[in-house]
């Protein structure tokens, strides 16, 4: 998250002041890790690439790669994206 | 999402196969535009699988043509499909809907009825009355009452001691149980009579008329009991319990001295070639026992399936000698008694009753010493038997 504008700043100072959780105030992934068969990623913006090893998820500024064996979207929605699979490792790219 | 996947089961999904080079975008605008997309797998690269609500089929096809993709529906699944499937087969369901029924309601019906425990009684009349009570192969289960039948049966056939009915499926099992009747002589014998001789200790008639009374000593064979005839002029048979005294005397003798042949473990064996009637002694070998006892054995020879007429005798001498020991005046004793006791046993009937016994020992010395032993035994047994099965009795005692 290098990039930041200054609206995010804004946002971020006021959270930290109101002890918001940030991923409400600001478009922040929530990314829970289940042992390493189950990951969900909210407040996602698509997937860039699907293959059997390999997933990215676009986030707010960047993209997230989760890398495993045998991976399937679970399922999709709008905010949310359940994906299941033998993960080896999840990596933040800007 | 249990719920979720419950619920699109109940209104039916579908698996689609994607094919194209911009899957990813298809899977994006996809959720974008609200079609909820599960279980999506990559089979190779540009084709996917996935499920979804079928009755949101129709978003695809814009969406596909957008992505430059195809998709195609590879599976129809869920409830929907599953009732339409059974629809197209109704008349198989229908058949086993059907079969099932059936099982059931014969079921419910008694179909087989098994009496077991008949040896003497008439199977018809059995019948007869199972008719008569409503039970009937095909009659419903629950029009029996077995309670009833039982206690039917056992009123109306006097030869029924005991009735048990037990339904186990389709089948009525009833278990009989027959009265047995006292077995009617066919021969009635005129008299009971003696077995043995001896004194009469106890006498109970039954019925006939008592030529004896008590005390009185009777012989083998002797009338105790007379049949009588009644007013209509029919012989009653003659019953009755009679108990005798009777005594029993043995003795038995064993000798102090005791004989016997031993083997010596010496032997000889010769052989004998027998050929027509001629015989040629193989060696010259002589028996240098006083005493012994032979083996003969006999071997042909036979070669390829011929049997020659050639016999071998191959005869072994075993050398025995005359031993003898004393025994113990207690041992003499025991074997004395032994065989005086071995004769009685042969005598006494089966159900005898002791009264008393008396053993008396004596010893005699001359050339031989030998101890003798004396048994007296009084016994009370049943002595009478029926004059026509006198024969058999007497001769098996």
């Amino acid at each position: 998250m290098a990039r930041r504008s200054k609206d995010d700043m804004w946002k971020e100072r006021l959270s930290k002041a109101f002890e918001f959780p940030a991923d409400v105030i600001l478009d922040i992934p929530r990314i829970t890790i289940e042992g390493n068969n189950r990951l969900i990623i909210e407040n996602h913006g698509g997937i860039v690439e699907y293959s059997v090893d390999r997933i990215r998820v676009r986030i707010r500024h960047g993209e997230s790669l989760i890398e495993g064996k045998r991976l399937i979207i679970a399922t999709i929605l709008k905010d949310q994206v359940e994906i299941n699979g033998e993960i080896t490792k999840v990596e933040f790219l800007t | 999402m249990p719920a979720y996947t419950l619920w699109s089961y109940l209104l039916g999904y579908v698996i689609i196969k994607i094919k194209g080079v911009r899957v990813e975008e298809f899977i994006n605008s996809a959720c974008s535009s609200g079609l909820y997309l599960w279980d999506i797998r990559k089979i190779k690269r540009g084709f996917l699988v996935a499920k979804m609500r079928a009755d949101r089929f129709y978003l695809v096809r814009p969406l596909a043509r957008h992505c430059d993709c195809k998709v195609e529906i590879d599976k129809k699944l869920g409830l929907p499909f599953l009732l339409k499937c059974i629809w197209r087969r109704k008349m198989f369901f229908m058949g086993t809907l059907i079969a099932v029924t059936l099982i059931y309601v014969l079921s419910t019906h008694i179909w087989f009825i098994q009496v077991e425990g008949i040896e003497r009684l008439n199977p018809t009349r059995i019948e007869e009355v199972f008719r008569d009570y409503g039970v009937f192969p095909g009659v419903p289960k629950s029009k029996v009452d077995l309670r009833g039948l039982e206690r039917t049966l056992v009123k109306e056939i006097p030869g029924i001691a005991w009735a048990g009915g037990k339904i186990r499926g389709s089948v009525l099992n009833l278990q009989i149980v027959e009265k047995i009747f006292p077995e009617e002589d066919e021969e009635i014998s005129k008299e009971l009579i003696a077995n043995k001789a001896g004194l009469i200790e106890k006498i109970i008639v039954f019925s006939g008329k008592a030529l004896v009374t008590h005390g009185s000593a009777v012989d083998k064979g002797e009338i105790l009991i007379e049949g009588i005839t009644d007013e209509k002029g029919t012989l009653i048979k003659p019953r009755g319990l009679i108990k005798g005294r009777i005594w029993y005397n043995a003795r038995g003798a064993v000798e102090l001295i005791q004989n016997y042949r031993e083997n010596t473990g010496r032997s000889v064996r010769t052989h004998h070639i027998n050929f027509k009637e001629k015989s040629l002694k193989i060696g010259r070998k002589e028996v240098p026992f006083a005493e012994y006892d032979t083996i003969e054995e006999k071997r042909s020879i036979s070669l390829f399936g011929i049997t020659f007429p050639i016999t071998i005798i191959t005869t072994t001498y075993n050398e025995i000698r005359d031993r003898s020991i004393r025994l113990t005046y207690e041992e003499a004793r025991c074997m004395a008694l032994r065989k005086a006791f071995e004769e009685i046993i042969c005598n006494l009937s089966d159900d005898f009753e002791l009264v008393e016994m008396h053993v008396e020992y004596q010893g005699m010395h001359g050339a031989r010493e030998v101890i003798t032993a004396e048994v007296y035994i009084e016994t009370l047994e049943d002595i009478g038997v029926y004059s026509n099965i006198k024969e058999e009795v007497i001769s098996a005692r």
